[in-house]
């Protein structure tokens, strides 16, 4: 997860909201194809151990905000942003990442 | 809200007095539901896919990844809840035999019977681990599910037969 977190962070900002999904979704599987011995299997719903980038069914709805998508998992929220802004979090409210889109704005800066 | 999230959370309030429970929508209809279950400091989370039933995760399951669990009944995921979240407060992790049979609410002594063994057979099955496969078919049949052995391998995953099969 930390290194997931570290190469997002790095990695050159996305313009819009497809590819900051598509950013995310190629960071991690990249971290887990070269840490985890397990094959990408996306489709399967149940743990193999390995860890997936968001799916459309993983939406949940985000009130008042139109230009974030809100995907939850177990233990985490992942918010993209229509400028390509993105930004995961606990839970329990802990930022893990905050990570800009290309215009400089953070997905708490849209909609405001 | 989907039927099934208004039942487990109502079988929740019933059953683990006290716990807070908090549903996370999915943004499209046919989405999956998140249900966070909280009680005093620990907390269980399920995945609720429509047509395929509530998904539990394991303490460690990280970013992204699946349940490790799945019930397909309110019924059924409110009682591995209580397994978790009540006085006994086992871990979220692999269920062990002894789990298995108290989510099925079987005595020793009934399993036993049905299994065909004594009282003590099972004891030690669930505090040794160590049981002919046979048995443990038996015993998954006799609390109503079915043991199945997959093999998995980097480049395929495969059911096997405990026989060899006949030429």
């Amino acid at each position: 997860m930390k290194e997931f977190i570290k190469r997002l962070q790095k990695a050159p900002p996305a313009n819009a909201m497809e590819t900051a999904i598509d950013l995310l979704s190629s960071v991690l599987s990249a971290v887990e194809d070269e840490y985890s011995d397990v094959p990408c299997r996306p489709k399967n719903w149940q743990s193999d151990g390995r860890m997936y980038p968001p799916k459309e069914d993983s939406q949940v709805k985000c009130l008042d905000r139109p230009s974030l998508k809100k995907y939850r998992s177990k233990s985490h929220y992942s918010y993209f942003g229509l400028n390509g802004s993105i930004r995961v979090e606990t839970k329990e409210g802990e930022i893990l990442l905050d990570k800009p889109g290309q215009d400089g704005r953070t997905t708490h800066e849209l909609d405001v | 809200m989907e039927a099934m999230i208004d039942r487990l959370i109502k079988l929740v309030v019933e059953r683990l007095p006290g716990s807070h429970v908090k549903v996370d929508d999915p943004a499209n209809a046919g989405g999956n539901y998140w249900v966070d279950v909280r009680l005093g400091k620990k907390c269980q989370t399920l995945e609720f896919r429509p047509g395929k039933g509530f998904g539990l995760f394991h303490e460690d399951a990280g970013y992204g990844e699946g349940p490790a669990e799945v019930y397909r009944t309110p019924e059924r995921a409110t009682q591995r809840l209580e397994q978790l979240l009540g006085a006994s407060g086992i871990k979220a992790s692999r269920l062990s035999m002894k789990d298995l049979r108290e989510l099925y609410g079987q005595s020793q002594v009934t399993l036993a019977k049905k299994v065909g063994v004594k009282q003590p057979a099972i004891s030690r099955f669930e505090n040794r681990g160590e049981v002919k496969l046979s048995t443990l078919a038996a015993t998954v049949k006799a609390l109503g599910g079915k043991l199945e052995v997959r093999v998995h391998f980097p480049d395929a995953d495969i059911p096997i037969s405990l026989v060899a099969s006949k030429k």
